[in-house]
């Protein structure tokens, strides 16, 4: 029991090598190639620019916005009450991890061209505080009897794809303004994804009569046998199974000569999951469990296991999902970025980022600070701060260097967890590495007159 | 199809289960310390929407008893059958012999001797037994039966004739009559000869105290050469009547005294009821008579008894006893049907339920022609299918006042708490919304093996159910709620251990009976019962 339970804190605290989208130290920081995942409006800083296959940018991300390990444990002491006390209503294990399995982009002039692949998994696993604290507490505590207990945010989520995707830009007004795109050929591989979910349960304070009511729409390619059917046909990208289609757009709009203000909307669009594709809906039902029938009981003492066995009929009809084969849509998660940035000097940048990130249907917020100082010509360092849904603070911290054609880069969202990870619940790297052709100083920057 | 493995949600999840592992021991997790887990499960353990029938059928098949008027006044409806009787129980006509010898007296024998012969030319009567005997019967109508008539030839002469019943005719209104002769019979030997009585009617002479039936004989007797004749016994006749069925029979049947012993009507709603009083405001007793007996009848309910088996209490009610029947007019008509009814008016009824009985008990006393004979002309009669029926319609309106009126049950049970080692107690709670102007006590004693009491549920009897506020008509307009909670600790639950009974006893009072308040219940009173529990737990994480 005490290790059961200690596995449960651990994955909770630490997530796993899933990820969410939540990076904004890098965003809009244009020094890195890549800068055209995050928005699509830039021409880069060189000519010529090729990632190294896989090493090419590898991101990694799990946050877990429930609690930490200090907060759950204390000098040996696990600190189960009041732990749950502090968790959100709804709290999230968000995964992400992206590998670039290539990717290149070539600038002419005022347009930029690029291209690439990359395979991309993301998960969301969603619990509420009240499933936490019926487990713990019991339906008839003082704090939970009498209220219903919401579960609508118990989510399981994950999607595994390929994404081919080509973007362009170009600059006009005098590269005071940028426009791109890029546009994303989606490969699916498997989905889990909880469409729905609206649970509760209600303990009446004085009957203790016990109503359970929900819906849900779950919808998912994966069966008991898919994982072992995974197969190179899936990355084909012209395997016709499981496609979609998902469409950046970005804007950089430099509107003083210091300031600039970027924005940028991601990875819009969606897959349309055909491969055992499998739809699980229960429309919207209440049971309520008042008891055995007290008449019956005295008519007949010996009842009580036929009137059992009644209820939990009842209950799985009431609460049984229409099972449907059937192609569905999913989206893709987006992302949407604001940025306004002050170039102080050519060394020293301010940028500061609102962001908005969609995981399955749910959104996400943060804000960031970002300063970055260039040390000499081929060193930028970065540094802010971060909140992450406007109450969880992150320390993110990441450099890019230019050795001569090689371009390497890593970082993090959250430096606390690097040190501390005891106290933090998100946990982010960053790595990058590539070949660039046409450095920054054989790049013409034009900046507005 | 190659298959090949690449990032995948199973590479995620093994990479994920190493992490966890990896970080799951590098935090010396043996160490770890743990609040014990104390959930508090609240469930629900039975309920119970009882309506007037539930509550009231939990005694008895009373769906059909209770009635309701049109206010929706509720009232208990006991009819049946308490009395009957049937002409087989007043009046019999059972098998039944004459036997009589004919004699030649001297004269007659050298009469036959001379060659001139003689002859029995004479009429003889002999009673029809019928049972009671100082019954005039008029005339009687077989619905079936026999009439054997024997004779034996004695002396060996020649004997011819016939012997006609007097006042027997068959369905065709002729004169029974049977034929006599010594031709082929050997002297001694009897010859019997049958009639079925179906449709014969019989209409004896009335003595002033036999009914009579009378044979006449034709027989004449002639010489045989081969015998001398002489004086003494000739001829032995024997009529048997037998297996009579009367279709109907008049007459006077005289004072005939009808006795019941005494019959019951159980009121079993009271079963289960120790004790108490239940007051009604009223009650109706109706007797309803229905009568094809051709003569009137003076009749009295003369013992009629509330009875409480429990207890042995008992409380006479008192009943008219000037209870006259005329009695069917014409033999084929239509029945007498004659309604007696009782109320508060005319008896005690009222005292019916207090105490609460189980069973009251009936006696009946009957008379016919208190007035002596009939009219010549209207003369008493029954039909083979003529009845007395008595029946009872008991209507209890559900109007008065309830007194400690005590149930009691015991239950034999086997109490184990040993496989809750992780409960630290369990809290019991009680909820009723009771709709009924009832209220009621209760107390739950356990017992052990020797029925020696070793826990109470309550302290002293708990009022469970509280009766429901009343209007000024004593109906009831406020259902009240009351909640009841009963804990069960470890220690308690270790004392229950040895339980081997339960006895639960409750006391039911209506609302302000004290002041002897008179509530109804009505058809729309309700009584919602929810028992639940939370188990208080207490896991010890390990």
């Amino acid at each position: 029991m005490k290790k059961l339970l200690s596995l449960i804190i651990l994955l909770l605290i630490l997530g796993s090598s899933v990820q969410a989208q939540i990076a904004t130290n890098y965003v809009f920081s244009d020094e890195a190639a890549s800068i055209w995942m995050n928005n699509p409006a830039s021409l880069g800083n060189e000519r010529f620019f090729i990632g190294l296959p896989v090493l090419g940018g590898i991101d990694a991300n799990a946050v877990h916005n429930g609690f930490t390990y200090d907060d759950a444990i204390t000098n040996d002491q696990v600190n189960i009450g009041s732990t749950i006390d502090q968790l959100r209503n709804e709290n999230d294990l968000l995964f992400n991890s992206s590998f670039q399995l290539f990717n290149f982009g070539l600038r002419l002039g005022n347009w930029h061209f690029r291209g690439g692949a990359q395979q991309v998994i993301q998960a969301r696993i969603t619990y509420p505080k009240s499933f936490m604290e019926l487990a713990w507490k019991g339906n008839g505590h003082p704090d939970l009897i009498g209220r219903r207990l919401d579960f609508g945010g118990f989510a399981v989520n994950a999607m595994a794809y390929t994404d081919y995707f080509v973007g362009v830009s170009k600059s006009l007004m005098d590269n005071r303004l940028t426009l791109g795109a890029n546009l994303h050929y989606l490969q699916g591989a498997d989905v889990v994804y909880t469409e729905q979910s609206s649970f509760g349960l209600t303990t009446d304070p004085d009957t203790y009569a016990l109503t359970a009511d929900g819906a849900f729409i779950l919808r998912t390619t994966v069966d008991e046998d898919a994982l072992d059917s995974i197969s190179a046909d899936y990355l084909n990208p012209f395997n016709g199974a499981n496609a979609g289609f998902s469409l950046d757009l970005g804007v950089k709009y430099r509107f003083l000569e210091k300031f600039e203000l970027q924005a940028s909307a991601m990875n819009v669009g969606g897959i349309r999951w055909d491969r055992n594709a499998q739809s699980y809906t229960l429309g919207k039902t209440s049971f309520t469990y008042n008891g055995l029938d007290l008449e019956d009981l005295v008519d007949n003492p010996d009842s009580t296991t036929s009137q059992l066995e009644e209820v939990l009929d009842s209950l799985s009809t009431s609460f049984e999902p229409i099972e449907q084969a059937g192609s569905f849509n999913a989206p893709s998660n987006a992302r949407f970025y604001l940025g306004f940035g002050y170039e102080m000097n050519e060394k020293n940048h301010l940028l500061l980022t609102a962001a908005h990130l969609r995981s399955f249907n749910k959104g996400f917020n943060s804000v960031s600070a970002m300063y970055r100082h260039k040390f000499g010509r081929i060193l930028w360092v970065r540094t802010g701060a971060q909140l992450f849904q406007f109450d969880q603070f992150l320390w993110p911290v990441g450099l890019t260097l230019n050795a001569g054609p090689v371009q390497f880069g890593f970082g993090t969202d959250n430096l606390i967890a690097a040190f501390a990870p005891t106290k933090s619940g998100v946990f982010t790297g960053h790595f990058q590495i590539g070949l660039r052709f046409g450095r920054d100083g054989k790049v013409k920057k034009t900046k507005p007159e | 199809m190659e298959k090949k493995t690449y990032l995948s949600p199973k590479i995620a999840s093994i990479s994920l289960l190493i992490l966890a592992f990896i970080t799951l021991h590098s935090c010396d997790v043996d160490n770890l310390k743990y609040d014990d887990w104390k959930p508090v499960v609240a469930v629900p353990l039975a309920y119970s929407d009882f309506d007037v029938y539930d509550v009231l059928n939990r005694t008895d098949s009373l769906q059909e008893l209770l009635v309701v008027d049109e206010d929706g006044l509720l009232a208990l409806n006991y009819k049946g059958e308490l009395f009957s009787f049937s002409l087989d129980e007043l009046l019999d006509i059972p098998d039944q012999n004459y036997n009589q010898t004919l004699q030649l007296s001297a004269t007659m024998a050298s009469t036959i001797e001379s060659g001139l012969g003689a002859s029995f030319s004479d009429a003889i009567e002999f009673p029809l037994n019928i049972d009671p005997s100082d019954v005039r019967v008029d005339e009687v109508v077989f619905l079936s039966g026999n009439v054997n008539l024997s004779y034996t030839i004695l002396q060996n002469e020649v004997f011819e004739g016939s012997i006609t019943f007097g006042n027997l005719v068959d369905q065709n209104n002729t004169p029974l009559s049977f034929s006599i002769s010594s031709t082929g019979v050997n002297p001694g030997q009897t010859i019997t000869e049958s009639f079925d009585l179906t449709g014969a009617r019989m209409s004896p002479n009335y003595d002033g105290t036999e009914n009579l039936i009378a044979l006449d004989f034709g027989i004449s007797i002639s010489n045989n050469p081969d015998n001398t004749a002489v004086s003494g016994d000739a001829l032995n006749i024997e009529v048997d009547l037998s297996e009579i069925n009367i279709d109907y029979i008049t007459g006077y049947f005289g004072q005939l005294s009808i006795n019941t012993d005494q019959d019951s009507v159980r009121i079993k709603i009271f079963d289960n009821i120790i004790n108490g009083t239940f007051a009604l405001e009223e009650a109706f007793i109706d007797l309803n008579v229905e009568n094809s007996f051709g003569l009137p009848v003076d009749f009295s309910l003369d013992d009629v008894t509330s009875f409480n088996l429990e207890t042995g209490e008992e409380i006479d009610l008192t009943f008219p006893t000037d209870l006259a029947l005329a009695g069917q007019t014409e033999l084929n008509g239509t029945p007498e049907e004659v309604t007696f009814s009782f109320n508060n008016g005319n008896t005690n009824v009222v005292d019916l339920l207090e105490p609460t009985p189980k069973v009251v008990y009936f006696a009946l006393n009957a008379t016919s022609n208190p007035n002596g004979p009939p009219p010549p002309d209207q003369p008493n009669f029954i039909r083979h299918d003529s009845r007395l029926d008595v029946d009872i319609d008991v209507l209890l309106p559900l109007k008065g006042y309830a007194q400690d009126i005590l149930l009691i049950d015991t239950l034999d049970v086997d109490i184990e708490f040993d496989e809750f080692e992780e409960v630290d107690s369990i809290e019991f709670k009680i909820r009723t919304l009771n709709g009924f102007p009832t209220r009621g006590d209760v107390q739950v004693v356990f017992l052990d093996e020797l029925q020696t009491p070793i826990d109470s549920l309550f302290l002293e009897p708990s009022p469970i159910i509280l009766s429901g506020l009343v209007n000024s008509s004593g109906i009831v307009d406020t259902p009240v709620e009351n909640t009841q909670v009963v804990s069960v600790d470890q220690a308690s639950a270790d004392n229950l251990g040895n339980t081997d009974k339960i006895v639960v006893i409750a006391v039911l009072n209506t609302i302000n009976n004290q002041n002897e308040d008179i509530v109804r219940f009505m058809d729309d009173y309700r009584l919602k019962i929810n028992l639940g529990a939370k188990i208080y737990g207490n896991i010890a994480v390990e």
